[in-house]
């Protein structure tokens, strides 16, 4: 029996090994940015960032550690999974196979955490980390009994998993912040280990009906989703190649994507009400910290789902994260240019849908927290201008993040999708630290000057050499040039002038907003193609 | 070359290789698939059939050596060579949500030769239901719903990579008429690539055997079959090379009778046999599946000998 | 007409139609003047090769035992009955031959032979 547990445990580490470098990663900037911090004067301006970006990258790599064990075999294309329905067929009882990845995860955590309190102590330090590991563990058994529970409906598991995420969240900062917190400590713990214990059992006997094939492995919605959708298929035949591709890109996401829609949005809506009321008393600090991780992150990290879960992968949207192009797709007699300009398409598309009602949302969060009285003054309406541009145009990079090297099909799995994406995040972090700079000597001048020059002559060059080896039209490039001319010249003008250094924001804008990547994806699914 | 023969070439690949890291996949392979004729690509897993075809399709960029389908470059314009031909794959990755007419429907749109009435006459020949998801096809139905989007715009060329692995006799039998009947209608010109040797013994005009990325054997399927020759010989003295002799392909037996595999010539074998003091006990024509046995026995000499020297 | 296919006896599989064919004639299965299937439709009942079925017609026709008439398809030559029994003595002939080889191999002489040729034939005439 330890011997088969040993191996269990072995099967979970390697095959997703290559989780572990991205986690020594993750650690290494977080304890960098936290002693710079610590040593910093208290109120340097680029310490909110900086502090920010700690938070990202423990929450990153809470999410690895989270899909390091809940990922089941129908996620294959991940490059991770965890418990598979294969271990049915191992003479082993399945209490076992229950307990052992769900005592590895528990000691994964508990290891996670103990790495990462000190740098975030340094931040913050009135964090109860005991009662926050405490929470997620307690997660982890609800991931698991997810797992376990619903392992043949993809759909129906992230959004189970996003409503567990945003649930932990709530339970994990909320309740530290009110008043008498010392006081309750023991009863919100007593209760959460309870919670946590009965998640386990209940794991437990999913897996048990589930061995058995007692076990419908779905929840059954699909009447709802008759409800929500309109059956009626449309008959007619598709005018172009274009419209077929996207059809088949953007189709199966549809149901996905509203219903996740929906549930955001009803989440960001009770979230703004909440803020109002709570107005006239003192905004608490967990408040703060979650409206952060909410208003400021996750619409980010929103973003990279839309990138990430198949509308930029160079194939089939419900294989996840894999990237080489299926045969089918690749023997269609039809360009590259065609091929990356419909992931394009789509991607703005899902971007627009996402992020815009989002960004009318941040500015009463900007302006709550930051104390305007009167929501309708003109100081207002300018935070919302400056809010709207700067959050489109760094949202608009995220987004589209590594999606060359993505269409390229060379990487795959979740944490490339995970490191791609905070690299571009990292880059627009550095980005601001250049333009918070009070100073401007000429040579910053000029560098970034050249930047700007860089990435419009890498642009133009690959859409020259796409167009000589015929992948893409004419009109596709006028089309990228054109369109980027367009957001760039919209969000600068959106932008007010009475903030300091308008110029300089100006170019801000104009090297955030993508176009040197997307010029170089046909080049990219082209190279995917003809390998 | 711009011989009439290279001409009418519909695939003509000229000493192309092609290396994964140490492995060797096509070793200086040149093999032209002339119009209307069915040809018959056959060798193991692993012998180098599907990298040939990914060549042909424009998948792999040839490493050394030049590719031409229809005679263009289907890595430089793959939009024209992969709109006049037919593909099933070997893993037949149809995206699984379609239904089986909305896969009708979305690639009808890529072709400009589709023909709705033909697809929907092959529909119903193939037995699959309209509003059943790939995902829920059994194997069978899988590949017949490939080979439905393959023929259904009438390609001058239709490539098939083991159209029948994993399939029972029924649903193979059901394919291959499919197939015979497209040759049949429009002369059109296939390439398919299996193992099943009975299979290519039926349905191909030319054969060609790949045996360790090396094509051993390639011309008209009777032509191979009346060509080789099996003999039982028994040999008074002890092993004299039976290899060696000319016209010997591959050797097996002893140590008294010895079974031999014999190429052409005939005649010349009979007179080395005699010499070398043996004797032709019974001679018949060889089976596709011994000839295939042999050569690859033969070049599996070969390439342990290059390995040694 | 029924033909069998076999891939596992070294024949190419035009030459087994051939045989077949003459055999069929000479047994009088085929009459002199019926019609043969068309080329598609025997090839898709073999699922053979369409060409296979044209080079064992026309080997058929080049010896003579069916005659294509151009635009209405193929028919059993009048002749070929006749001819056939060349083929028929012919084939004969062959196994004769492997029957000899096999009796030399056994040792037993031609006398021996045809014993068994005689008793054989008596005990069919029986049933």
């Amino acid at each position: 029996m330890k011997t088969a547990i040993r191996a269990l445990c072995w099967e979970l580490i390697w095959k997703n090994r290559v989780v572990f470098p991205a986690l020594a990663l993750l650690l290494a900037f977080g304890a960098a940015s936290s002693v710079l911090c610590a040593h910093a004067a208290p109120d340097v301006w680029w310490a909110s960032y900086v502090r920010g970006s700690i938070l990202v990258a423990f929450f990153a790599s809470v999410l690895l550690g989270y899909a390091l064990f809940t990922l089941m075999e129908s996620n294959e294309g991940w490059r991770m999974n965890s418990m598979t329905t294969r271990w049915f067929v191992l003479p082993l009882r399945t209490s076992l196979l229950v307990v052992a990845p769900m005592v590895l995860a528990f000691g994964f955590t508990v290891l996670l955490f103990s790495a990462w309190t000190p740098w975030l102590k340094r931040i913050v330090n009135d964090l109860d980390m005991t009662y926050m590991l405490l929470v997620f563990l307690a997660g982890i058994a609800a991931m698991q009994a997810l797992a376990w529970t619903v392992p043949r409906r993809p759909g129906q598991f992230w959004f189970l998993a996003s409503l567990i995420f945003v649930v932990l969240l709530y339970v994990a900062i909320m309740p530290q912040d009110a008043r008498g917190w010392d006081l309750r400590r023991m009863t919100w713990i007593k209760a959460i280990s309870i919670v946590g214990l009965l998640l386990a059992v209940f794991a437990l006997y999913a897996a048990r009906r589930n061995r058995r094939g007692d076990w419908p492995g779905e929840i059954p919605l699909a009447w709802l989703g008759g409800l929500i959708f309109w059956r009626g298929v449309r008959r007619r035949d598709f005018a172009s190649p274009f419209t077929a591709l996207f059809w088949s890109d953007t189709k199966p996401l549809v149901r996905a994507f509203t219903l996740s829609w929906l549930f955001l949005a009803l989440i960001l809506v009770g979230w703004v009400y909440l803020m109002i009321q709570l107005r006239n008393g003192n905004i608490p600090f967990g408040f703060r910290i979650v409206s952060f991780i909410m208003l400021d992150i996750m619409p980010f990290l929103g973003v990279l789902w839309l990138a990430g879960y198949g509308l930029f992968a160079g194939c089939e949207p419900s294989t996840g994260f894999r990237t080489r192009l299926s045969s089918f797709r690749a023997t269609h007699p039809i360009t590259a240019g065609n091929l990356a300009g419909m992931r394009i398409t789509a991607l703005i598309l899902g971007w627009c849908l996402v992020w815009l009602p989002l960004l009318g949302l941040t500015p009463f969060y900007d302006g709550e927290l930051k104390g305007i009285p009167d929501p309708s003054s003109p100081e207002m309406l300018l935070r919302l201008r400056a809010a709207l541009a700067w959050k489109m145009a760094l949202s608009a990079h995220v987004m589209v993040g590594a999606l060359p090297l993505m269409l390229r099909g060379r990487l795959e799995g979740f944490p490339v999708v995970l490191l791609a994406g905070l690299s571009s995040w990292a880059w627009t972090w550095i980005l601001a630290m250049f333009l918070g700079v009070e100073e401007r000597p000429g040579w910053l001048w000029l560098m970034v000057g050249a930047l700007l020059a860089l990435k419009l002559a890498g642009a133009v060059l690959a859409l020259v050499h796409s167009r000589r080896i015929g992948e893409i039209t004419w009109r596709f490039a006028a089309g990228l040039l054109g369109g980027w001319l367009l957001v760039t010249g919209g969000l600068i003008w959106i932008l007010p002038t009475w903030q300091t250094g308008g110029a300089w924001r100006a170019i801000g804008i104009a090297l955030l907003v993508p176009l040197g990547r997307l010029a170089c994806c046909p080049l990219a699914v082209a190279a995917n193609r003809q390998r | 070359m711009n011989t009439p023969q290279n001409q009418a070439a519909v695939i003509a690949l000229n000493h192309v290789s092609r290396r994964y890291g140490q492995k060797l996949a096509l070793d200086d392979v040149s093999i032209e698939v002339p119009r209307g004729i069915v040809l018959g690509l056959v060798g193991a897993n692993g012998a180098g059939k599907t990298t040939l075809i990914k060549h042909a399709l424009g998948l792999l960029r040839a490493q050394q050596g030049t590719v031409r389908v229809f005679g263009l470059d289907p890595v430089a314009r793959p939009v024209e060579v992969l709109g006049r031909l037919g593909y099933l794959s070997e893993d037949r990755d149809l995206p699984p949500w379609m239904t089986v007419s909305e896969l009708m429907r979305y690639s009808r749109a890529f072709y400009a030769g589709w023909d709705p009435a033909y697809a929907e006459r092959l529909r119903q020949q193939f037995n699959l239901a309209g509003n059943s998801r790939i995902q829920t096809l059994s194997k069978g139905e899988l590949a017949k719903a490939g080979l439905l989007v393959a023929l259904a715009h009438r390609p001058e060329l239709l490539i098939l990579d083991e159209p029948s692995s994993g399939l029972d006799p029924i649903v193979r039998r059901e394919l291959l008429e499919a197939v015979v009947r497209s040759v049949a209608d429009e002369g059109r010109t296939v390439l398919f690539s299996s193992h099943l040797l009975d299979e290519i013994s039926r349905v191909s005009d030319q054969v060609a055997m790949v045996v360790q990325g090396r094509i051993v054997l390639h011309g008209p399927l009777h032509q191979v079959l009346e060509a080789h020759h099996r003999m039982i010989v028994r040999l008074v003295k002890p092993a004299a090379d039976l290899h060696r002799l000319p016209g010997s392909v591959s050797a097996s037996g002893g140590p008294e009778e010895w079974t031999v595999i014999c190429n052409g010539a005939v005649e010349k074998f009979r007179q080395a046999l005699r010499q070398a003091g043996g004797e032709v006990l019974e001679e018949s024509g060889a089976t596709f599946e011994e000839i295939f046995h042999a050569r690859a026995e033969q070049r599996a000499g070969t390439v342990a000998g290059n390995l040694q020297s | 007409m029924e033909i069998r296919l076999s891939t596992t006896d070294g024949l190419p599989v035009y030459r087994q139609i051939v045989n077949q064919v003459k055999y069929l004639v000479a047994s009088g299965r085929l009459r002199p003047g019926q019609e043969l299937p068309t080329i598609r439709s025997l090839a898709e009942r073999l699922v053979i090769n369409p060409n296979t079925v044209v080079h064992a017609y026309a080997d058929l026709e080049r010896d003579g035992v069916i005659v294509c008439r151009h635009g209405s398809g193929s028919y059993v030559a009048e002749t070929a009955q006749r001819s056939s029994r060349k083929e028929a003595t012919q084939s004969l002939a062959d196994k004769v031959d492997s029957l000899l080889a096999d009796a030399a191999h056994l040792q037993l002489g031609l006398e021996d032979v045809l014993n068994v040729i005689r008793n054989r034939h008596q005990q069919l005439k029986r049933k």
